[in-house]
């Protein structure tokens, strides 16, 4: 493989785990947008959105629904199926931990809700440990032998199609949700101004539940997702997740859903085609120089408003 | 009131100082093992062979009128984590001696607590070249062969096989790089041509990287010097990534873990090396006796942990009964100068399961040379040892099953 091959192949799989990121980052910036405070636990919500699927995933294989793959991926209906639910559940999650928690903390300095975010990554962690333990469970145990395009030769799994198509679906479909929708607006309003969203009548409790549902369900996606991509997924695929998904926030601009899109593409980008110049051990520390960079020269983002 | 208190505090203070008078304290040995992390699914199989020799031991009588017991620590597979167990064995858990661990890195990390504190280290497990050498004040062991000896068995095997070309995958710490090492040596000796050598750091979500690097020029087999753990992504992604040639496995890669694991249409009928079982004629009563216990397993180093285990108990025995008065210092210093008089000729030939006749040698101040389940034992004066045999296995029905027993001998 030459190198100019190796560099698209390397930004293909660059698209796929930018695409990961990004629904990553999308949750974490609206909750930092509405909320004002950088959620540490946001990680370890995908984890647990990714343990969700499994339990969901165990239970349609045991009702004997029809489990063969859907041709030419790698999965069939109990995976698509726990895929949605694990969404869903998730986001009841979310709301859980807000009512019990962060609620309690509405209005105290955003140092104390990060402090107590940090408090819930360690719990739904060590949780997520406790019931499964430390190793890799897979969703699937079949393998599946990336194709070769007629382009450049590159090679992609069909599963990996799926996962960009899918996460393109999602943004698509949040892009609609926040232009086109009450709620939408209301999140927006909320975001830009929480005090005035209030005084002109928008229910603020009620935005920030929405928040929470459609940041942690998007997370969700993105660790199953991910869950398909690399076939297993541990207790500490969260946490792991969370550099990359700050630096893209941080990237796109805090708050900005946007932006955290386009900061995650080039978050996911970048650390790929890194790898062609340098060790992939360094990979993860190409997020966090990009990081700290944009920090240095621009701290609002390239989409930030404010 | 309050001098009722007192009196009754005191009271229980002085029955419970009566009470531990009274009840013989057991002699500990801690085993230091990775119950999680990278080697998990191996841990607990290996440990339980030091179970059963304890158990032996009591069974026996015990040593010096005491009960022997075995205090186990996680090592999370991590160097850091296991030199804090090993801290805790000694400093807490007040241990004579201890067996472990099972990855030479942690070996490495722990020992720098065990020779400082003057307390026998014996590992089953840790393979590395790099550990013969260390400067250990001879308070480092093991029972298990270097890999300067399985290196040289896989070179020979991939060359056998008539491999012309090789890259090699391993774990980026002293028993990967050791055993990669020598690896290379002896196939590129022979006319076979390494085309990499790549490292991977364990835990990592993903070696795509690695793996692409390793497939350059399609070499005919893989050797992946690995732990089960990371090295199933490692064969995912090989699969994946269309690499169509084959595997030779480590000893770390052996086991139902890979054979049964994501890969295991793969790698069907693939080959691999780890050390021992030399042909004992005990190894079948030990194996029959371990599987009754514990249920049976293919996982390597259960014998080299028993034999670990016993040479300690053997060696304490010998020191006589001045040990229970010993400070922890003195005891393992006693421990280490009684090793090799218990495992090495001359000396009456004593074997598994054989502790009461060994017991009773011992008080009769006659010489006793173990032999173990896992071969005769000799420590040379690294604390390795020189006698073992080096198997060849392979992937087949989801188990690792044994082709052939190479044995070797250290001049």
């Amino acid at each position: 493989m030459d190198f100019t091959s190796r560099i698209f192949q390397l930004a293909l799989y660059g698209i796929v785990s930018g695409s990961i990121i990004t629904l990553g980052a999308i949750g974490l910036s609206l909750t930092y947008g509405i909320l004002k405070f950088a959620n540490f636990a946001h990680g370890d919500v995908m984890a647990t959105g990714a343990f969700l699927a499994l339990i969901f995933l165990n239970l349609f294989q045991r009702l004997a629904l029809p489990s063969s793959p859907f041709h030419p991926l790698s999965f069939g209906l109990p995976l698509v199926l726990a895929f949605i639910l694990c969404m869903v559940a998730t986001g009841g999650v979310a709301i859980g931990i807000d009512s019990a928690l962060y609620k309690r903390l509405r209005g105290t300095r955003s140092i104390t809700l990060l402090i107590a975010s940090v408090g819930v990554a360690f719990i739904l962690r060590n949780v997520l440990q406790f019931i499964w333990g430390p190793d890799p469970r897979y969703y699937i145990k079949k393998i599946q032998v990336s194709v070769r395009l007629p382009i450049l030769g590159l090679r992609i799994k069909h599963d990996q199609v799926f996962i960009i198509i899918v996460a393109a679906c999602l943004v698509i479909f949040l892009h609609f949700f926040l232009t086109r929708t009450r709620m939408g607006k209301a999140m927006r309003a909320t975001s830009d101004n929480m005090d005035l969203a209030k005084v002109s009548g928008i229910d603020t409790e009620k935005v920030i539940k929405w928040t929470w549902v459609i940041g942690s369900a998007l997370a969700a996606a993105g660790a199953v997702l991910a869950g398909i991509d690399n076939k297993f997924i541990t207790p500490s695929f969260g946490w792991d997740m969370l550099l990359p998904i700050f630096a893209a926030v941080i990237l796109g601009g805090i708050g900005s859903p946007y932006g955290a899109m386009l900061g995650g593409m080039v978050i996911g980008l970048s650390s790929e085609i890194s790898t062609a110049f340098i060790a992939t051990s360094y990979k993860p520390a190409v997020a966090f120089i990009i990081m700290v960079v944009m920090l240095l020269i621009k701290p609002r983002g390239l989409l930030g408003e404010k | 009131m309050k001098k009722v208190i007192v009196f009754i505090l005191t009271v229980i203070f002085l029955l419970s100082l009566t009470i531990t008078g009274g009840a013989q304290e057991p002699i500990k040995i801690g085993a230091l093992f990775a119950l999680t992390g990278g080697l998990a699914p191996f841990g607990p199989p290996i440990v339980s062979g030091a179970k059963l020799a304890v158990e032996q031991v009591n069974k026996a009588g015990g040593i010096l009128g005491r009960r022997l017991e075995l205090v186990i620590r996680d090592t999370a597979t991590a160097p850091a984590v296991g030199l804090d167990a090993a801290s805790k064995l000694i400093h807490l858990d007040r241990v004579v001696a201890i067996i472990g661990a099972l990855s030479s890195g942690v070996t490495f990390a722990s020992s720098s607590v065990t020779i400082p504190a003057r307390i026998v280290l014996i590992s089953p497990a840790s393979t590395s070249p790099m550990l013969t050498d260390l400067e250990d004040d001879d308070f480092v062991f093991r029972t298990v062969l270097s890999d300067a000896f399985q290196g040289v068995v896989q070179g020979k095997l991939a060359l056998d096989l008539g491999y012309k070309t090789a890259s090699v995958i391993y774990v980026n710490n002293p028993y990967g790089k050791g055993l990669a090492e020598v690896f290379k040596n002896e196939f590129e000796a022979g006319g076979g041509q390494v085309l990499a050598m790549v490292p991977y750091e364990e835990n990592k979500p993903s070696y795509r990287g690695e793996v692409e690097k390793a497939i350059v020029g399609a070499p005919a087999a893989i050797n992946l010097i690995a732990y089960p753990v990371d090295g199933n992504k490692v064969l995912v992604q090989a699969v994946e990534l269309g690499y169509e040639g084959t595997y030779i496995f480590s000893d770390g890669m052996k086991g139902e873990d890979v054979a049964g694991g994501p890969a295991a249409d793969y790698i069907v009928g693939t080959l691999g090396t780890a050390p021992g079982p030399m042909e004992v004629e005990v190894a079948e009563a030990f194996e029959k006796d371990y599987n009754e216990a514990f249920g049976p397993t293919t996982v390597p180093y259960n014998d080299t942990c028993y034999d670990a285990l016993a040479l300690i108990a053997l060696a304490i025995k010998r020191v006589g009964p001045s040990f229970l008065d010993m400070t922890q210092e003195q005891q393992g210093t006693a421990i280490r100068d009684n090793l090799r008089a218990v495992a090495n000729p001359p000396g009456e030939i004593v074997t598994y399961n054989e502790f009461a006749r060994a017991f009773k040698l011992l008080e009769e101040g006659k010489d006793i040379n173990y032999e173990g389940v896992s071969g005769p034992i000799i420590f040379d004066e690294h604390g390795d040892t020189i006698a073992g045999a080096i198997e060849i296995w392979q992937n087949f029905e989801g188990r690792a099953r044994t082709v052939r027993i190479v044995e070797v001998r250290a001049e």
